[in-house]
């Protein structure tokens, strides 16, 4: 099975969601990201970090400096209350998206209505 | 200071921090990667060099995440600022030239704004401003009345009308102020909740309260302590002598609260004492102004509704001309009312459109100067985009330049203006002053600097925004390598030209109507008044007793007395629609007796003047000698017949028909714009007399001693005559006063729009001159002679005043049409404005170009040719 490229204006969604599922540093979010879409999905590892910076600047994660499990510093990040709202709207216009678009997708010719 | 440098350091240390973590982050991703990698099997030294490669071009992400924290714009920022600041350094003379020009245009502008800005803009310092309003009415034939009679005035004040809070009553009075010098002095007569209603509360001692136990009370203002008590260290219940009568100063109010009006009062006194003084406190009718504070919880439209219909209700108490339609209360937000206000703008609209493009002139100027700099960086330019500048970086560096130009000239304008207003207004304000009118002082401040450079930043755009596309044009659209086209057309000379010829025209044009003003104005205030003013003084007691002419008679400073229904220079006398024949003509009349002639010196050209038996009620008049040809053209007038009817509202001048017995020489009588009198019929008067309402006193001197002489005996005759004195010289003088304010004013702006275009062209040229050292090295090196050489550098700048002057003095004649449209009494053809000015401007121009061309003509080649 291939990778394939991210839809644009995806990545801030996909991080949202890889961060709300606890606290993690960039590389593991990039992980998170991968593994849980079977690897299908590529991230750029460098658009990463820009990507979390801006969404810093927005308020929607929050960044604390740790250590890894390996020992090693690491900057970690947590969703904030308005980057769960935001996540939470996000999913929802998404899976509307997606549903309409499955269902042209899948449409034949005797559903349509006249 | 050291609160900016502390906050400067913590950026900047934070910027370290910043940049530190974005190290320590990718560097955390690096090894991350590299251990999963080896996790995987690939050989360490491998590893990391793929985790190197899957990371990408790390430079330009770590770009991305400083540009999602902000950081980008303010680096860069940063870079332009320093870079602007190192290029201005390196290049003085383009720095000084453009700060010289636009210095001085946004110094001019900021004048004029700080004049506008004291008396429209900035309110008295009261406690609630916000709900300061003005009581005006508009009558039912739509004339706006600032004024109140005193009755109505009183009901409001006692009782205010629904939505109103509180409502005081004002009035400007100048009375006679002892013991300084006995001379009118300006102050405000006041209800005595006024400093309440306003809140305002007295430096010293106390404000007026509504208890009326003590005598007349006073309040000075800061100045009027300075100038009524010398600054005495104990004000506080000092005696002055107001009009006759002694007032207490129980108060001296701060130094910034100088009234509600432009006119800063010396004094308040309250306005029961004040009536105590006059024995028709009503005057005309409408007599003080009202204003007061807003309720909280009503708007303006409530308060109006209800103050309207508290005047309708006593309408039948007013003069049918002055019934009211509706009342209205207005927000008041400077010194002026409403109605002043739209007369303020009126008369400051040409001169603001003036000074405006002033400011163009020197825009231009400048873009001229910023395009050939811009011109000559084209090199360097290029070199920025080949090492991948995008099109808007260059355009943000070179204006950022200008912005920094332009706040540089902001200060300096800033400062110019601070340090000409106090002059500017000494001269403006000197003769008010010896009339008894102090207006507030003019002050720059916060909101002036403001003006300053929002304009300022205005003019950058005009001034760099142009000349910044057009350099930057050879690589529009992203382009790389240059489109040789657009930088052949950035560097040449045609915009330039473009913008000389463009503001040497306007300076033209600017110079000539200014010399148009300055001779109008200038002939208006030579004109010859056909009287002598020198020696004469008209004093005003409001009714001339026989007392007080002989007590003024008596005084050893007065050499002769003369009666008059209205002083000549003081106002228009009255006009009545007299029969001659059969014909009905408006003719100019004025009760005078015998001597009024010899005091001013008027000249009996034919027949006789008035005797003794004639002022005793004789129906004979006098007339001038231009009444005598319009009426009577080619006839003898000694004999000849006008009827004066009767006239309603002046009825105090005698009616009836009268005979023609002498003709005596013009005078300018009423106002200097109108030049000679149309017409003067005089009748003859005497003391008691009651159409007389002056008497002309011809003295030894118009010293401040024969003034204090002669006021010191109208108030011993009557201690409660307000003698207002008025020496005749002064009237002219104050006549005179808007005419050569207008023409020093205008001469001022013109040449400094003549300086601004000369310090421009001097500077474009020099520039040049030296941008273009090695072809000028070149053409030396080849024979040219200096001379020649300076001819030609000459040729260009020789064209370019040429054109201007073709374009600016047709235009400027256009602009003279148009002025001459406003007024009849205008010139519009003038050998010195349209031949004169603009050739000693082309002179002017051509020495300002000639200057800097001969001293780089005296370079050495070898030396020009070296430096390349």
């Amino acid at each position: 099975m291939g990778t394939s490229n991210l839809l644009p204006g995806t990545l801030e969604m996909l991080l949202l969601k890889a961060v709300s599922l606890g606290t993690e540093h960039g590389y593991g979010l990039l992980q998170r990201i991968q593994r849980s879409s079977g690897d299908v999905l590529a991230v750029e590892q460098g658009a990463l970090y820009p990507a979390l910076f801006r969404l810093e600047s927005q308020g929607l994660v929050a960044s604390e400096w740790g250590v890894s499990d390996n020992n090693r510093k690491a900057r970690f990040y947590s969703l904030t209350r308005a980057g769960r709202a935001r996540l939470a709207r996000d999913v929802g216009q998404w899976q509307q998206l997606a549903a309409a678009m499955n269902a042209v997708l899948n449409a034949t010719r005797g559903e349509l209505p006249r | 200071m050291m609160r900016r440098l502390a906050l400067w350091w913590r950026t900047v240390s934070a910027r370290r921090r910043f940049e530190r973590e974005l190290d320590a982050e990718f560097e955390f991703h690096l090894h991350a990667r590299t251990d999963d990698l080896i996790g995987q099997g690939v050989a360490p030294d491998q590893a990391r060099r793929r985790a190197q490669v899957e990371l990408g071009m790390q430079g330009m992400h770590r770009d991305a995440c400083r540009e999602a924290r902000g950081l980008v714009v303010l680096d860069h920022a940063v870079r332009d600022l320093r870079y602007a600041v190192r290029g201005l350094w390196r290049n003085p003379g383009y720095s000084i030239t453009a700060l010289l020009v636009l210095g001085i245009a946004l110094g001019a502008n900021a004048l004029l704004f700080s004049l506008f800005s004291a008396y429209a803009l900035r309110a008295p310092p009261l406690a609630d401003a916000s709900r300061w309003v003005s009581l005006e009415a508009i009558t039912t034939r739509d004339e706006r009345m600032t004024s109140w009679p005193v009755a109505e005035a009183d009901a409001l004040v006692a009782r205010p009308s629904a939505g109103m809070e509180a409502i005081y009553a004002m009035r400007e009075v100048r009375l006679i102020v002892q013991p300084a010098l006995a001379r009118l002095v300006g102050g405000e007569s006041v209800s005595d909740n006024y400093f309440d209603v306003l809140g305002v509360a007295p430096a010293l001692g106390r404000g007026f309260t509504a208890q009326s136990d003590a005598g007349a009370e006073l309040v000075l203002s800061d100045l009027g302590w300075q100038r009524l008590l010398a600054g005495e260290a104990d004000p506080l219940g000092r005696t002055l002598t107001v009009a006759g009568r002694a007032f207490t100063v129980v108060g001296v109010m701060p130094p910034e609260f100088s009234g509600t009006t432009p006119q800063h009062a010396m004094y308040w006194l309250r306005e029961r004492d004040y009536r105590a003084l006059q024995p028709r406190p009503d005057g005309d009718g409408l007599a003080v102004q009202l204003g007061g504070m807003r309720r909280h919880d009503s708007s303006l439209a409530q308060a109006s509704a209800a103050l309207t219909s508290r005047a309708v209700a006593a309408n039948s108490e007013r003069e049918t001309s002055l019934r009211v339609a509706r009342a209205e209360v207005s927000t008041r937000r400077g010194y002026l009312a409403q109605s002043d206000m739209h007369d303020l703008v009126q008369a400051c609209l040409p001169i603001a459109f003036a000074f405006v493009l002033l400011l163009l002139v020197a825009a231009a100027n400048l873009a001229n100067l910023v395009l050939a700099r811009f011109a000559s960086r084209q090199g360097e330019l290029a070199i920025r985009v080949a090492v991948g500048a995008p099109r808007r970086r260059l355009l943000s560096q070179l204006l950022t330049e200008c912005v920094l130009l332009a706040s540089m000239a902001a200060v300096f304008g800033f400062a110019l203006a601070s340090a000409l207003l106090l002059p500017l207004q000494a001269f403006l304000f000197s003769l008010l002053g010896e009339f008894g009118i102090d207006l507030i002082g003019l002050r720059v401040d916060l909101g002036v600097l403001a003006y300053t450079w929002v304009l300022a930043l205005l003019a950058t755009v005009a001034f760099g925004l142009i000349p910044a596309l057009l350099a930057t044009a050879a690589w529009r659209g992203g382009r790389s390598r240059p489109d040789l086209t657009a930088m052949q057309r950035a560097s040449g000379s045609r915009m330039r030209s473009l913008l000389m010829v463009t503001q040497l025209a306007i300076s033209v044009m600017l110079l000539v109507i200014a010399g148009l003003v300055a001779m109008n104005a200038r002939s208006v205030a030579q004109i010859r008044i056909g009287f002598d003013p020198a020696r004469t003084i008209a004093v005003h007691p409001g009714q001339v007793t026989p007392a007080l002419a002989r007590e003024l008679a008596a005084l050893p400073q007065v050499e002769r007395t003369a009666l008059t229904s209205r002083a000549p220079l003081m106002g228009t006398p009255h006009r009545i629609d007299a029969q001659v024949g059969a014909r009905s003509e408006p003719l100019f009349v004025r009760a005078v007796d015998a001597a009024y002639f010899e005091v001013f010196g008027i000249d009996i050209l034919h027949g006789r003047g008035f005797s003794a038996a004639d002022e005793a009620g004789a129906n004979v008049v006098l007339v001038s000698r231009r009444t005598a040809e319009h009426l009577w053209p080619g006839v003898n007038p000694i004999g000849q017949l006008i009827d004066l009817p009767a006239q309603e509202r002046l009825g105090r001048l005698r009616s009836g028909q009268f005979v023609v017995v002498g003709v005596v020489a013009d005078v300018v009588s009423a106002w200097f714009v109108s030049g000679i009198d149309g017409s003067a019929v005089y009748l003859p008067t005497r003391v008691g007399d009651p159409a007389v309402s002056g008497l002309m006193l011809r003295t030894r001197d118009t010293s401040v001693a024969t003034l204090d002489a002669i006021a010191r005996a109208c108030t011993r005759v009557d201690p409660q005559l307000s003698c207002e004195l008025m020496p005749m010289l002064l009237a002219v003088r104050i006549q005179r006063l808007p005419f050569l304010a207008a023409s020093t004013l205008s001469l001022l702006l013109g040449w400094i729009a003549l300086g601004i275009s000369c310090i421009g062209l001097y500077g474009l040229v020099s520039y040049l001159v030296v941008q273009k050292r090695a072809e000028i090295g070149v053409r030396l090196a080849l024979g040219a002679s200096h001379a020649r050489v300076i001819r030609h550098l000459l040729s260009g700048a020789a064209r370019q005043i040429g054109i201007g002057v073709a374009i600016g003095v047709p235009l400027a004649f256009a602009v003279a049409r148009v002025l001459a449209a406003l007024s009849d009494k205008l010139h519009t053809f003038d050998l010195v404005s349209f031949v004169v000015i603009p050739l000693l401007l082309a002179l002017l121009a051509l020495l300002a170009a000639w200057l800097p061309a001969r001293r780089c003509a005296r370079i050495l080649p070898s030396e020009a040719l070296r430096q390349d």
